[in-house]
């Protein structure tokens, strides 16, 4: 095997395990920011059943996607309230698993749990059944994107 | 080598002591229960915890630092009023402080032991009973702030979850049921 040989073997090799590697991290983030679902059942024959189901690593990189004007505003809006909601995931990632809101009524129910990494969404009323589950990393990930947002200086990162 | 071992066991163990001293375990719980055939039930269960930490996080008008501004009718009775009072209640006795027996509302307000407790019974059309038993270094702790016109309520829910568990709050009314108490468990038993 010639010297060129060699050292395209080398380079083919690195780059198989860089590959590799990638693979294996982007696998590891997928997995540890779990699913963001959303499914809507309805009791209606001819209603439409609804099932969105979104990596939770994409998730962060969907604000940069998010159109300048609607960041503008959902900041100016969320600001007071991003601390807050970031001290809610941390403590709710500690929290056992749990169901935290529980509503009975004739026309339906609504639950808010804790499961697993999750925070559970389920409502069911007379025309449909509503389930929204959300990765707490996930969730967590975006509002340090949002806060990210927040603390660039005026203008940058929002064009 | 054998010393170093030791001081970073030391000092693990105390990290996880701290840790676990700092975390309550203790659940904050609500139950409402609507009467009637319309009736709701809500049930809501929250970490003591969650509500300590996040609590100085909310900045919303008069609620900033986990402390929330009075605004009495300053005219008549001002935040250092209130906090005199409690100061004058807290160093007396055991004891009724108010009693109101009107033909419809009755209030009663008393220090017994380590609980204040308000008792308030409406009769008439409607009927309704409240029940509120808070420990008096709950009340010491929501005066704490060094604002004047404050009420320190991360120091108050602190003070509650150290006092453990218990009933602080239930309402009978012809409407619903109310009930608010802290114990250990995360969901309802």
């Amino acid at each position: 095997m010639s010297i060129t040989d060699r050292i395209l073997v080398a380079i083919g090799a690195s780059a198989l395990v860089l590959l590799a590697a990638g693979v294996a991290t982007g696998a590891w983030l997928a997995h540890s920011y779990g699913t963001l679902e959303v499914t809507v059942r309805s009791h209606d024959p001819n209603g439409d059943d609804v099932s969105i189901k979104v990596p939770g690593v994409l998730a962060r990189a969907a604000i940069a996607f998010m159109p300048a004007e609607a960041r503008r505003e959902s900041m100016r809006e969320l600001h007071a309230w991003l601390p807050a909601a970031k001290g809610v995931m941390a403590e709710l990632s500690r929290c056992p698993d749990s169901s935290l809101v529980d509503v009975k009524s004739h026309d339906g129910t609504v639950r808010i749990s804790k499961r697993g990494g999750n925070l559970l969404a389920e409502v069911t009323s007379s025309t449909e059944d509503v389930r929204i589950s959300i990765p707490l990393l996930a969730a967590s990930a975006v509002l340090e994107g949002l806060g990210g947002l927040a603390d660039a200086p005026a203008g940058a990162g929002m064009e | 080598m054998k010393r170093i071992a030791m001081s970073g066991l030391l000092a693990a163990a105390l990290t996880l002591v701290s840790a676990a001293a700092a975390a309550t375990g203790q659940w904050l719980h609500v139950a409402v229960d609507e009467h009637g055939p319309d009736g709701s039930n809500v049930r809501v269960n929250v970490p003591i915890d969650l509500v300590t930490k996040v609590l100085p996080l909310i900045r919303h008008e008069d609620l900033a630092d986990g402390k929330v501004k009075l605004h009495l009718g300053q005219e008549e009775m001002s935040a250092t009023d209130l906090r005199a009072i409690w100061e004058a209640v807290r160093s007396s006795r055991d004891g009724e402080y108010v009693t109101v027996d009107g033909p419809k509302d009755k209030v009663r307000v008393a220090k017994r032991g380590e609980f204040l407790l308000v008792e308030a019974a409406e009769t008439g059309e409607k009927t309704e009973k409240v029940d509120v038993k808070i420990p008096v270094a709950v009340v010491d702790a929501l005066f704490s702030g060094t604002e004047k016109d404050e009420l320190n309520l991360t120091a108050a829910v602190e003070a509650l979850a150290r006092h453990g568990g218990g009933d602080f709050v239930t309402v009978e009314s012809d409407d619903a049921h109310i009930r608010i108490w802290i114990d250990a468990n995360e969901s309802m038993k």
